[in-house]
């Protein structure tokens, strides 16, 4: 029925567009019946002759092109007007009347703000426009960053996106959330990432240790490479996106061909980095206090079993650890190098680029990539058919250790620890008293990955306002992991039972798209009407092999899978995946006043079971331009700008695992079968609905912008892993949960040009996010497996804590409350809620250009709440665990003797995990991590080259750039943006890098 | 002209509308190669082989309860109780050897979780095997009697490490994920139902020449077990006599260092390891210092070698010891093995027959036959080279309980679930462990199931 449905729709579209534009080819052809006369002239710019100008009649398809020396001639009517266009310069109309020779000059486009046109996936809008909301950051704004990951250039440039990037390890996934957590899930939050076109898995990639976030998908390609990236966020941007939209939509577009001279672009830099932070920890006298006072507390002997740092080590030693072993000096390099250029119908950018990162860790670790890519543009001298096709290809190979305890041992470690290493230069093992933190380098992981990514758009223009346009896709990742496990990781007194081992991960992600798609435009006296209707088809395979080895004889030939006395294969599977649909979006807009956008699209995955297979997304997004309402410029004539703006609609998200719809077996390693997955065939679509309304403001001829928006998204019928008791063999199963998430708030986003001068310019822009996460509905919440894990009313990302009471000064022990006096502690004691979400947070970006000196810089602002030292440490003071014992120097506040009032409990290694642990679940552990980051400062120098059109060196700049330089905060963990206290992550670099831009 | 462009038009729509007609089908994807539907299963022979296989291996899986590592009921029982010590880097093991568990301990979590989960893949294939018709009907019934022995493997250590359980016998989730805790007298009286079923059911032979898959014995071994538990004295010495009077299969090794070797005599069920050795030698034996050893995190408390006699054998051979520079460490050393690549030589017992002598020696004395009691107790004494105990009245039941402490140390949780069964808990750990309450003598509902089941409440004391 709903086929039917859809289907009849699609029709009756079709049949309004052909019906609307039918008369407008009949009164086309019938002019031609006329006489002509024949008009030639030459066109230039202020260079000289500009080759290949497309010269056209207004209102008329048919039209010629300039010669390579700028000639044309054409044939036309004396109340004709000709029209002159070229890429990057301003169209010119010239009524022809009696003329037969008519020269041109045409200047360079200068785009006003509003005038530049944004990219909406399917379709373009000038900003103006737009009825919907998406913004955009250009190759200018973010290429200087010696950053691998595309989208972590993006931190505090939007309002309404929170780009995290938990730990500072190079190709590490960033955590992109755009307008709040919409799932119940964790990982079911992911944007659609489209890459010119062709979806790419936004999922981050399995990895391991450091990289236990998972890796970036996008790592491989290059910044160099990217002209621009847009987020859509609302309904009306989103809906077109259907299924998939639900979490908004990451647009990176590549670099295009340009016609014109053919140029030589060559950027070079290099830099140095350190962490951007360091963690105060005790020094050896203050350490071995506390470790005597525990002690003495516990009374307990020390003794080599229970305290080796105070009966076996060295007491004169006070080492840095954090110095010692993440404290080396980080170099990058970039390398890049591009040619592009072309004729009037052809045109092409070749490029490729080199970057290198070491860490900071002691040791041959690194991340490298190397990328190339190509583009290339071609349309016929009708401007009838168009071809563009581009490729990338990329490699990047990671070198690591897979250990992910080096940052949180390395903070925690004694300050007397031993010596790393024998006198003899083998590792030390001190009699077998520590775990050389050494050891967990050895164990050394190389990741490679590659990427593909093909796309070609053929269009066809038919007939007047009419194009049929097949967009291609093929896009293929495959990433190697190898971790090496040697014996030399080992204490020699165990090897005789340990082998030389390693395992293997391998992925491949691979995926086609086919999208026909028929576009529409008219524009008719008042009304112009774009539309477009499509079919999307993809076809994905995902396959990954998990592989372990050991018994090698040589250290030198592990992972070898030949030199292996024993291969075993854990994981080894193929999972397809297969989407559809069909989509569509009219556009109206009357007199650039009034503007509405319908958009729809109906979706089809293989996550589902059979039934639940289909669903339908659609929204409806209007603008009002009201500026032009005369009585505002008569009335009101500083507000040169002035958009009222909604949009309502619906989105959906199908980011579940596949066959999550049936109840399965799983091989075991010896041949049994096992039962692996609890499945339910019922559940269907994830349906966000979204609400906007926003208004922008644009003052002194628009050199002050100002946009304001408000929304509401309500994600329902929520697709979640359903947490289960374990009593029912399982932790989870798919289901849908009637439960409803919200997100609401306010984006404000202002920029300004603040003086102009002949030679100087400074323009400042600022973002404000105002973001609200709530779990509004949850009907009988009490009755389901989430009754303890969210309560309704509060935020998804809320913590629920024991109120705590304290030291007691007579024990000495933290304590918290027991609420319901039972005598333990459970949930039912947590009766205070924090909310973890970010309250608000935003950018503040200057620019400033005097003659050829060009500085920018941006600070990133967040207010937020975070979690101490007790959560960081995870060990009571005093005791040495097993990631170590040292402490941070608030400790030494501890209780001493009954009556001591303080808020640090005594020194205890046996008696503290309890109390400890609680009242790391207390509000005690809740801090203001609010932070404010000087994020990117970068200076440039433009070379005073004379302007002559055929001097070898077009241009030269030579820049200084600086990344996170400087954070303001009272947290004292690693890194305030990673508010969950973990000591786990590495905090960002800061890097000083220095270099060149040249085009030849 | 008009016409013309008409046709291209239509064209276009041809083309949209096929596409849009062939879609339904476009979005069916094959079935996985990694997994396979249940009602596959049991709609083949070979296939309900393999499910049933697969409980047995996942047994003996690292993570699971059975399976002798860090989490398995051998180790955090015998923490629990006073047999092993954790190493200071281990703080969730440590919980376990100071009687401070915390809810949220993944220790305590895992072994729980590991429980279920063979509970339910044993409910998964009853209910497979009710509807089958490609099974043949003994085998389909020796398959049943397997799996009711192992569901009662699993409640007998649910109960007796956490009390009052829920006692889930289908695979509904819906329904399951909200049980309540059960009565333990309901849920013994079930796995006196199922075993007892079971011994209709199944074969007195082994279906392979190892004894990895439950065959008669084994029903009667944990029926007696359970009788023992619950004190019905005639009962357990029944039981445990249908097992040592078959003395064609079963026979007491001679040489400890035979006892838990693959083709053991002794056995009445082990369990097949993953690899070519026990997770249980692989953890207890010690190669390096366990004070700061990831691998190896635990080992002997130094009392238990103390209370053997100098020419115990049991002493000389089920001990190792680890020598650092500041103190010797003792390890258990029943299972040789520590890591080999090649084929395994040794299985991991879970029944054994020394443990029916000691079964029906306890039983025989509370129903009065005493010279019975220290004739069983006896022939465990000789084998370990001691004189023949003479003892009488109540000082043969303080035997018993030493003899069961000396033969079964680290094996399977005995110990604590003894002490706790003799209500000597209190007493012993009491003096023993500075923290120790009587609440102590249950392992917590892990904080997970209690945040996910509304209708768990948790355990006295946690």
């Amino acid at each position: 029925m709903k086929k039917n449905h859809v289907k009849a729709c699609l029709l009756t579209i079709l049949y309004t567009l052909l019906g609307y534009s039918a008369p407008n080819f009949i009164q086309t052809k019938q002019q031609l019946a006329q006489n002509k006369i024949l008009i030639s002239g030459t066109v230039t710019d202020e260079l000289g002759v500009l080759p290949e100008v497309t010269i056209f009649i207004k209102g008329n398809l048919e039209g010629t092109v300039a010669d390579f020396d700028g000639h044309y001639s054409i044939d036309a009517l004396p109340q004709d007007t000709l029209v002159f266009s070229y890429v990057g310069y301003t169209p010119v109309e010239i009524r022809i009347g009696s003329q037969k020779v008519i020269d041109v000059q045409l200047l360079h486009e200068v785009t006003a703000l509003l005038e530049v046109e944004v990219n909406a996936g399917y379709y373009t809008v000038k900003e103006r426009e737009q009825t919907g909301n998406i913004t955009k950051v250009t190759a200018a704004e973010i290429a200087l960053q010696p950053l691998v990951s595309p989208l972590e250039t993006l931190q505090g440039r939007m309002a309404g996106v929170v780009v995290n990037k938990p730990t500072g390890v190079a190709g590490s996934a960033p955590v992109i959330q755009i307008r709040g957590q919409n799932s119940l899930r964790s990982d079911g939050n992911y944007p659609l990432y489209i890459i010119d076109g062709v979806p790419i898995n936004s999922a981050p990639i399995s990895g391991s240790g450091l990289l236990a976030l998972g890796m970036d998908p996008l790592s491989t390609l290059g910044l160099s490479q990217i002209e621009s990236i847009e987020i859509l966020k609302d309904a009306d941007a989103t809906a077109i996106y259907g299924s998939r939209g639900a979490n908004g939509v990451v647009l990176v577009t590549t670099k295009k061909g340009k016609a014109g001279k053919t140029k030589m672009e060559v950027q070079l830099y290099t830099g140095l980095g350190q962490l951007s932070n360091t963690i105060d920890v005790l020094h050896t006298d203050q350490y071995i206090e506390m470790r005597t006072e525990a002690l003495q507390n516990d009374g307990v002997v020390p003794s080599l079993s229970n305290a080796p740092d105070l009966v076996a080590w060295d007491s004169s030693r006070d080492v840095n650890w954090q110095e010692e072993l993440m404290g080396e000096t980080v170099y990058t390099t970039n390398t890049q190098l591009s040619f592009s250029g072309g004729s009037r119908q052809t045109s092409f950018v070749l490029g490729g680029a080199f970057y290198k990162e070491t860490t900071v860790f002691p040791g041959d670790f690194g991340y490298q990539k190397t990328n190339g890519f190509i583009n290339l543009g071609h349309h016929s001298k009708d401007q009838k058919f168009h071809l563009n096709f581009s490729t990338t290809y990329g490699v990047d190979a990671n070198d690591l250790f897979y250990g992910g305890e080096i940052p949180q041992t390395t903070v925690m470690l004694a300050p007397n620890a031993p010596e790393l290493y024998t006198s003899e230069g083998d590792l030390n093992w001190e009699d077998s008293t520590w775990t050389n933190p050494l050891s967990h380098m050895r164990r050394k992981q190389n990741i490679d990955s590659y990427t593909l990514m093909a796309n070609a758009s053929i269009s066809y223009s038919f007939f007047k306002g009419f194009q049929l346009k097949t967009n291609l896709g093929f896009t293929r990742l495959n990433s190697e992991t190898l971790r090496i496990d040697p014996l030399s990781a080992y204490n020699p007194t165990v090897w005789q039972y340990v082998t030389n081992s390693s395992s293997r991960d391998v992925t491949t992600r691979q995926s086609y798209t086919l999208e026909p798609q028929l576009l529409f435009s008219q524009k008719r006296e008042k009304l112009g009407l774009d539309a477009v209707v499509g079919i999307t088809l993809q076809d994905s395979e995902n396959t990954h092999l998990v592989g372990s080895s050991d018994g090698y004889a040589e250290e030198n030939l592990i992972g070898n899978l030949a030199m292996a006395e024993n291969v075993y294969v854990s994981v080894d599977e193929k999972i397809p995946y297969k989407y559809q649909a069909v989509f569509g979006r009219i556009g109206l807009n009357w007199e650039g006043k009034y503007l509405l956008n319908l958009t729809g699209r109906r979706d089809g995955s293989s996550r589902f079971a059979p039934k639940n297979r289909f669903a339908n997304f659609g929204a409806v997004g209007v603008a009002w331009i009201f500026s032009e309402a005369k009585f505002l410029k008569q009335h009101l004539p500083l507000v040169s700008f002035g958009k009222l703006r909604g949009s309502y609609g619906t989105t959906g998200s199908d980011q579940i695992a596949d066959y999550g719809y049936y109840n399965s077996y799983e091989a075991t390693i010896d041949g049994g079968l096992y039962p692996s997955q609890l499945g339910s065939p019922t559940y269907s679509w994830e349906v966000n609905k979204k609400l906007e309304l926003a208004m922008s403001l644009g003052f002194f001829k628009d050199r002050i912008l100002v946009n304001a928006s408000w929304y509401r998204n309500r994600s329902s019928n929520q697709l979640v892993g359903y947490y289960l008791p374990a009593i029912t063999g399982f932790t989870s199963i798919q289901a849908n949960q009637n439960a409803t998430v919200e997100n609401r708030g306010w984006e404000l986003e202002f920029t300004s040009q603040n003086i102009k001068t002949n030679d100087f310019e400074w323009r400042t822009s600022f973002n404000l996010s105002l973001p609200k996460n709530e779990l509004i509905d949850f009907p009988n919440i009490a009755q389901s497996s989430y009754a303890n894990t969210y309560q309704v009313g509060t935020s998804l990302n809320s913590t629920r804590l024991y109120e705590s009471l304290g030291v007691n000064s007579e024990t000495g022990f933290y304590e918290v409350k027991d609420v319901n006096e039972d005598g333990s502690f459970s949930i039912d004691d947590k009766i205070i809620t924090k909310d973890m979400n970010r309250q608000y947070y935003g950018g503040f970006q200057n620019t400033f250009d005097w003659g050829n000196f060009h500085f920018d810089f941006l600070l990133e602002y967040v207010k937020q709440l975070g979690r101490n030292h007790l959560v960081s440490f995870e060990t009571a003071p005093g005791r040495l665990g097993i990631i170590g014992g040292n402490q941070s120097p608030v400790v030494l506040e501890r209780w001493q003797n009954p009556g001591d009032i303080t808020d640090v409990q005594q020194f205890s290694s046996y008696n503290s995990y309890t109390p400890y642990s609680r009242i790391a679940q207390s509000d005690l552990s809740i801090i203001d991590s609010s932070y404010l980051r000087l994020k990117t400062a970068s200076l440039s120098y433009q070379l005073p080259l004379r302007k002559v059109s055929d001097a070898f060196i077009q241009q030269c700049r030579i820049f200084f750039h600086g990344q996170n330089l400087w954070t303001g905060t009272k947290d004292k963990g690693w890194n305030p943006a990673n508010n969950s206290g973990s000591l786990a992550t590495l905090p960002p670099l800061r890097t000083f890098t220095l270099g060149v831009q040249l085009t030849l | 002209m008009n016409t013309l462009y008409k046709l291209q038009l239509l064209f276009y729509l041809g083309i949209v509308g096929t596409l849009i007609t062939g879609c339904e089908e476009y979005v069916a994807i094959d079935s996985s190669n990694s997994s396979i539907v249940s009602e596959d299963i049991f709609e083949s022979a070979t296939l309900t082989e393999a499910a049933i296989d697969g409980i047995y291996q996942q047994l003996a899986n690292l993570n699971s309860f059975a399976g002798g590592s860090q989490s398995s009921v051998t180790v955090l029982a015998g923490l629990a109780a006073d047999e092993l010590v954790a190493s200071p880097y281990s703080p969730t093991l440590g919980q376990f050897r100071d009687n401070e568990i915390l809810t949220s301990n993944g220790m305590n979590y895992t072994l729980w979780s590991s429980l279920y989960s063979i509970i339910y893949a044993t409910n998964a294939a009853l209910e497979g095997l009710e509807n089958t018709t490609v099974v043949n009907e003994t085998l389909a019934l020796q398959y049943q009697g397997e799996l009711q022995v192992i569901r009662t493997f699993c409640y007998f250590y649910l109960v007796h490490l956490y009390g009052d359980i829920p006692l889930i016998l289908s695979t509904d989730y819906t329904e399951n994920a909200l049980a309540t805790r059960t009565d333990s007298a309901l849920v013994v009286a079930q796995m006196e139902t199922d075993l007892l079923e079971a011994i209709g059911c199944l074969e007195e032979t082994y279906r392979t020449d190892t004894r990895q898959y439950c065959n008669k014995s084994v029903a009667y071994a944990l029926l007696a077990r359970v009788y023992l538990y619950t004190e019905q004295w005639d009962k357990a010495a029944l039981f445990a006599s249908a097992v040592i009077s078959n003395n064609s299969t079963y026979a007491l090794e001679e040489e400890l260092d035979q006892v838990f070797l693959k083709n053991s005599t002794e056995v009445v069920w082990h369990l097949e390891p993953n690899y070519g050795y026990t997770n249980e030698g692989n953890l207890f034996i010690l190669s390096e210092s366990p004070i700061s050893s990831y691998i190896n995190p635990v080992y002997l408390d130094e009392t238990l070698f103390g209370i053997f006699d100098v020419e115990d054998k049991r002493q000389s051979n089920w001990f190792g010891a680890f020598e650092s520079d500041a103190a010797t460490f003792y390890y258990p050393y029943k299972y040789k093995v520590q890591i080999t690549t090649g084929e395994a030589t040794e299985y991991s017992v879970v029944l054994r027959l020394a443990e029916l002598y000691l079964i029906r020696a306890e039983a025989n004395y509370h129903t009065g036959d005493r010279t019975s009691a220290l004739e069983d107790l006896n022939t465990l004494r000789l084998r370990a080279g001691l004189p023949i105990a003479t003892e009488s009245g109540a000082a043969i039941l303080t035997a018993i309980k030493t003899a069961r402490r000396k033969e079964l140390f680290t094996e399977w949780g005995h110990r604590w679930m003894d002490l706790n069964r003799w209500q000597e808990a209190d007493e012993v750990l009491g003096s023993f462990k500075e923290n120790w309450q009587s609440s102590d003598s249950l392992f917590p509902i892990p904080e997970q199931e209690i945040l996910s089941n509304p209708n768990l409440i948790p355990n006295e004391g946690y």
